[in-house]
């Protein structure tokens, strides 16, 4: 140890002194807090100093080492030996006063007695002198006496001799000896009394002035004023040497004994978290030189978790170095709780407050996605309006004497208008739906007639070899109540989509009544005792007019034919299935008694299309989406129509799914609640109840059928529903039709179709008709009150008579009628010709050649029919309208027809479909360019099979079409017509399988040549 | 005015179409592709060509407008278009689109837009002078003339 060195020196130097400077009588009393070590006592020190509960602890050797070596210590110290001085002198220097006067008077009083000696004379003497005690402190301190004055307040009273004996006689002078005796007698005494005050007073002196006693009262009285404040103070105060040892401690709560302090470090105190912060803390403090404050928290068995702000100083030697550190902690646990509490608080705070920015941000995107959305569904609305208009005027215009260029002109307006139009009613139903102002109206219909419509209509405006079928399983009810329009908008839009995605197959729609599904379970409870409590309402309630039990649904068929010749008993035989009467009136005017039922029927729209990767899925009916880009492409659209699906279909209440197989086919499977009545009698609100009477069995057939099927190019017998005789009646309007040069047999189908069926469907078939045709509008109305069937004659009557009407029109109304059915599902990109020549018409050859001269054809299987075996076929494959209209021109003069189709796509199928004598394949084309096409039609030649084409992409024929087996597979020549472009080279045409190329633009000349060295 | 002096000006017309290169042969070849079966022919196709071309010109500005330019969809467009004009005829649209490829080809927007503004210059040039033409026979027709080949 460094102060075990000095201890000698200290003890035989200051002992005396500094042994004093912690009063005796405060170390051994146990109630004081201060403890002190004895010097030169027992020289095992902590053992004696041992007070169990004391909390201070003091090494006193070391602190004298401290007091001593350490600046501090030595500045009090000498601060106080200077002070002691200063009173030493100051004592000294009065009693030297007070000596010199005692001398000077004792001088005085010599000379007196001298002088009355001599003189016989008495003088007043005078006396001073204070022989009060002095204190040698003076006021340094406040608590201090004051240091005495010296005060000149003790008179000595002189007096006069008297003598009373006369003046100048013996005994005059005998008396006045006398007394002057005495005088000098009392003098001596008195003389005697100052010297032996003054002998008091000095020892007096020498007692009081003890430095030792002013010094201890001083440093008692420090102790007592420290006690005082830090009575209750939760401090630790402490000095720790250089090894951070404890060498002296205060603590108002011990809670160790000091023996387990002293000598100690932190270290070897304690364990616990903390412990070592607090010596790394005070090591750094040792090590800089700089006093620093920290908060260390402790979690200590001894006493737990507290927060300390500790404040260590280094102690530094005489010599600057520093010899250990004074530390001071405080308990500041609380106040470090309630910070961090403050401090949660305010994160807290801050957190809310980042949430509210957020949530406010949240809010004003919202409401701006929500005025964009207003924003563009107002838009819209104002766009739809005006165009509405425009296509109207344009519709009517189109029934007014227009030469053929106007009607071309026409026909582009009019398609682009509906497709506008088709868009525009998209946005406006998402933004509907979206914004929920879409509301749903509850109405009763039949699915089986929805279903059929919805196919019926896709049938019309069909433009590929697809067979549209439709399965309605019989547990599905005859009439339900729902948002038909919605629900047919749903359909059509999923029948629409399958149709456009699949090139060969068929397209068909299963309804059967499934389960309630689990997705509705969660919410059924709630519903099922909503239901029950309003049922009381829903009896006013339009929507909920009838319903019927479980067991009524199994046998619903059954029961539903009885219940209608129940209530029909007076003969009255099944209302027809009038569109109009149930979706508008019945369903208000009806008030059941009977509580509402909900049945779920499953709807699968299933194809076998090209199929959606599994990729696509999640993204499917995402707005705006389509499965690749290459599909927007080739297939146009918006991308709106499924998600407005899936929308509506869980506006509803129901889900939309799907599942597909790459190249087989996807399945769209939608599942709704509906509400089902059992009521009957709203039939007898139908005013055709009496006249349809005799149509019994087809209505009835209608109703109940389950199955439609719509093949493709069969004419006359397009329709088929089974058990009901109705194709045949059909027969003749249809022939008649295809007379009248309907465009083809679809939409002859679709027309024949308002004088057939319900008004329902002569309302939506025939509105355009309405506008068209005032004759087809008679027909129509009068039809409204008719039997739906033809059975009636008048109906066909009227018909003929519109027939006759449309021959006169001739191609006005034709384009008319099969505008709306077509260009509702036609792709964009070719709906100017598509309308017009979406067939060859059949008979009449000048007819032909003006629908062939005033457009191209698209490619057709009753093209083939028309070209005789003698000529040869010739395609043209080429995606430039004016390019093809040229070239077909130039081919006419040449005395041949030629079939067109787009691209090589579609020169590929058409390669599966026809024996072709010739191919001019322009190079450069969209969706596949004429180099892959020439390649897989070169790839079947060699083959024999279509394999590499249905490895990119395309359908195999139908074997039906066409005996390709049987057909000897020769090399059929294929020109390019190149544009002489880099990307065009004859190397590359010839490379990819061409005989020769045709650079463009084509010429007569050209095209004679070729014709010539490559048709026989 | 005179039938003779109408016939005279269509001709004169039409020889200065040729001569300022705005049309090829291959109108006349158009030309000789009318007769009394198809008495439009001409007028048909080139109604075909003007829709066709306005269509692919509001495409092309607007593919050039974007922020990334689909050059191989420009391109496909400028292809149209040059094959619509060689087929007509009007050589002049269809050098400019030549170039316009060739800017595509390069990426070259600044080209490209110049290209653009050229072929919508062109295309306006024989779309009037067309026009003008197919009025003139028109009169023609109207005062009982016939059309001079």
């Amino acid at each position: 140890m460094v102060c075990e060195m000095e201890t000698d020196q200290i003890e035989d130097m200051d002992v005396e002194v500094l042994s004093s400077m912690w009063p005796e009588d405060i170390g051994t009393d146990p109630g004081k807090q201060f403890n002190v070590e004895k010097p030169g006592g027992d020289q095992d020190m902590l053992e004696e100093v041992n007070i169990p509960g004391d909390p201070t602890i003091v090494d006193f050797k070391h602190l004298l080492d401290l007091t001593k070596y350490t600046n501090q210590g030595s500045s009090q110290l000498a601060y106080l030996v200077k002070h002691w001085e200063y009173k030493q002198a100051n004592a000294v220097r009065l009693l030297r006063e007070e000596l010199d006067n005692l001398s000077r008077q004792r001088q005085e009083s010599e000379l007196k007695k001298l002088e009355i000696i001599e003189e016989h004379r008495f003088e007043e003497e005078r006396y001073g002198g204070d022989k009060r005690p002095i204190s040698i402190l003076d006021e340094v301190y406040d608590f201090w006496q004051e240091v005495p004055r010296r005060k000149n307040d003790v008179v000595v009273p002189s007096k006069r001799v008297e003598i009373d004996a006369e003046f100048d006689t013996v005994i005059y002078w005998k008396q006045r000896a006398m007394q002057l005796e005495k005088m000098l007698e009392a003098s001596i005494q008195r003389e005697q009394q100052l010297k032996e005050k003054l002998q008091e007073s000095i020892k007096n002196l020498e007692r009081q002035t003890s430095p030792v006693e002013e010094l201890s009262q001083i440093l008692k009285r420090a102790d007592n004023f420290l006690h005082f404040v830090l009575q209750n103070a939760p401090v630790v105060i402490g000095h720790q040497d250089k090894e951070l040892r404890y060498r002296f401690i205060y603590n108002h709560f011990p809670s160790l004994q000091e023996e387990d302090i002293l000598g100690k470090t932190d270290v070897e105190i304690f364990t616990g978290s903390g412990v070592k912060e607090s010596q790394d803390f005070k090591k750094e403090v040792l090590e800089k030189g700089l006093p620093a404050k920290r908060e260390i928290t402790f979690e200590t068995e001894l006493f737990g978790s507290k927060t300390f702000l500790i404040y260590v100083e280094p102690v530094f030697s005489k010599a600057g170095e520093t010899i250990g550190v004074n530390y001071m902690g405080m308990d500041v646990t609380d106040q470090v709780k309630k910070r961090e509490k403050m401090a949660k608080l305010r994160e807290e705070i801050a957190v809310q407050k980042a949430k509210e920015t957020e949530l406010n941000r949240t809010i004003h995107i919202t409401e701006e996605t929500m005025r964009a959305k207003q924003m563009l569904a107002t838009m819209s609305h104002e766009i739809r309006s005006p165009l509405s208009g425009v296509v109207s005027m344009a519709e009517i215009l189109s029934t007014t004497k227009l030469d053929k260029e106007q009607r071309q002109l026409l026909d582009v307006m009019l398609s682009s208008g509906d497709l506008v139009l088709q868009l525009i009613n998209d946005i406006l139903d998402l933004s509907k739906v979206e914004s929920g102002v879409m509301k749903l109206e509850a109405t009763k219909f039949r699915p089986r007639e929805v279903v059929r419509h919805v196919l019926q209509t896709a049938a019309a405006s069909l433009q590929k070899i697809l067979t549209l079928e439709g399965h309605v399983a019989d547990d599905v009810p005859i009439e339900v109540i729902g948002d038909v329009l919605r629900i047919r908008q749903i359909l059509t839009n999923l029948i629409s989509n399958a149709i456009k995605f699949t090139h060969e197959g068929k397209v068909g729609v299963k309804l059967y009544v499934v389960a309630e599904p689990p997705f509705a379970k969660e919410g059924s409870q709630n519903e099922s005792t909503a239901n029950q409590s309003t049922t009381d309402v829903a009896k006013e309630e339009t929507c909920t007019s009838t319903s019927q039990t479980n067991s009524d649904q199994k046998g619903f068929h059954g029961k539903k034919r009885e219940g209608h010749c129940q209530n029909h008993s007076l003969g009255d035989e099944p209302g027809t299935p009038v569109m109009n009467g149930t979706m508008d009136g019945d369903g208000d005017e009806e008030q059941s008694e009977l509580p509402a039922t909900t049945v779920w029927i499953r709807c699968d729209v299933y194809d076998t299309g090209i199929g959606i990767p599994e990729n696509a899925l999640p993204t499917l009916f995402k707005k705006y989406m389509q499965v690749s880009a290459d599909h927007a492409r080739k297939y146009g659209g918006t991308g709106l129509g499924l998600a407005i699906c899936k929308q509506l279909v869980e506006l509803m209440g129901g889900r939309l799914t799907v599942s597909s197989r790459v190249h087989c086919g996807s399945t769209f499977t939608f599942i709704l609640p509906y509400k089902v009545s059992l009521a009957s009698g709203d039939h007898s609100d139908d005013p055709d109840d009496l006249s349809d009477m005799a149509d019994h069995d087809a209505t009835n057939d209608d109703e109940t059928a389950g199955f439609f099927q719509f093949q493709p190019r069969t004419l006359g017998s397009l329709f088929s529903s089974n058990g009901s005789s109705r194709t045949q009646k059909l027969m003749p309007q249809t022939i008649g039709f295809a007379n009248s040069h309907m465009l083809n047999g679809f939409s002859e189908n679709s027309y024949s179709f308002p004088t057939t069926t319900s008004n329902g469907r002569t309302k939506e078939m025939g509105s355009s008709v309405e506008d068209a045709c005032s004759v087809v509008e008679a027909v129509e109305t009068s039809s409204e009150t008719e039997s739906p069937t033809s059975h009636n004659p008048e109906p066909d009557k009227e018909s003929a008579i519109c027939i006759d009407k449309h021959h006169q029109n001739d191609a006005n109304v034709q384009n008319k009628v099969s505008n709306p059915e077509l260009s509702s599902c036609s792709e964009a990109s070719r709906e100017v010709d598509s309308k017009l020549n979406t067939s060859e018409p059949q008979p009449s050859p000048k007819k032909q050649d003006q629908s062939v001269t005033s457009s191209k054809s698209t490619l057709n299987c009753n093209g083939e029919s028309l070209n005789s075996n003698s000529k040869p076929k010739i395609l043209l494959v080429e995606d430039n309208k004016i390019n093809v209209m040229v070239t077909r021109s130039m081919m006419k003069q040449l005395g041949h027809t030629i079939d067109v189709v787009n691209n090589g796509v579609e020169a590929v199928s058409a390669v599966q479909r026809n024996n072709y004598n010739l191919v001019l394949m322009d190079v450069c084309m969209p969706v596949m360019d004429g180099l892959q096409a020439t390649r897989l039609i070169r790839s079947f030649e060699e083959t024999g099979n279509w394999d590499a084409a249905a490895k990119a992409g395309i359908e195999q024929p139908p074997l039906s079409s066409e005996s390709l087996v049987n057909r000897p597979v020769k090399r059929i020549p294929i020109i390019a017509m190149t544009a002489n472009a880099l990307s065009e080279s004859a190397d590359e045409c010839y490379a990819n399988g061409m005989d020769s190329f045709v650079s463009k633009p084509v010429t007569f000349q050209k095209l004679k040549e070729c014709l010539e060295q490559y048709l026989p | 005015m005179d039938v003779v002096q109408l016939q005279r000006q269509l001709v004169d017309y039409k020889a200065s179409l040729y001569n300022e290169a705005i049309l090829d042969e291959q109108f006349t070849q158009l030309q000789e592709l009318q007769d009394e079966n198809n008495p439009d022919f001409v007028v048909e196709v080139v109604s075909l060509f003007f829709e066709d071309s306005e269509r692919l010109l509001n495409e092309l500005t607007k593919a050039l407008e974007q922020q990334n330019i689909d050059f191989k969809r420009v391109d496909a467009h400028v292809h149209q278009l040059k094959g619509s004009s060689s087929s007509i005829g009007a050589q002049r649209v269809q050098k400019v689109c030549i170039a316009f490829r060739n800017c595509c080809e390069e990426q070259n927007v600044q080209g490209c837009l110049i290209c653009l503004q050229q072929v919508k210059n062109e295309y306006s040039l024989v779309k009037t002078k067309l026009e003008t033409m197919f009025k003139l026979e028109q009169q023609i027709l109207a005062a009982g003339g016939s059309i001079p080949v």
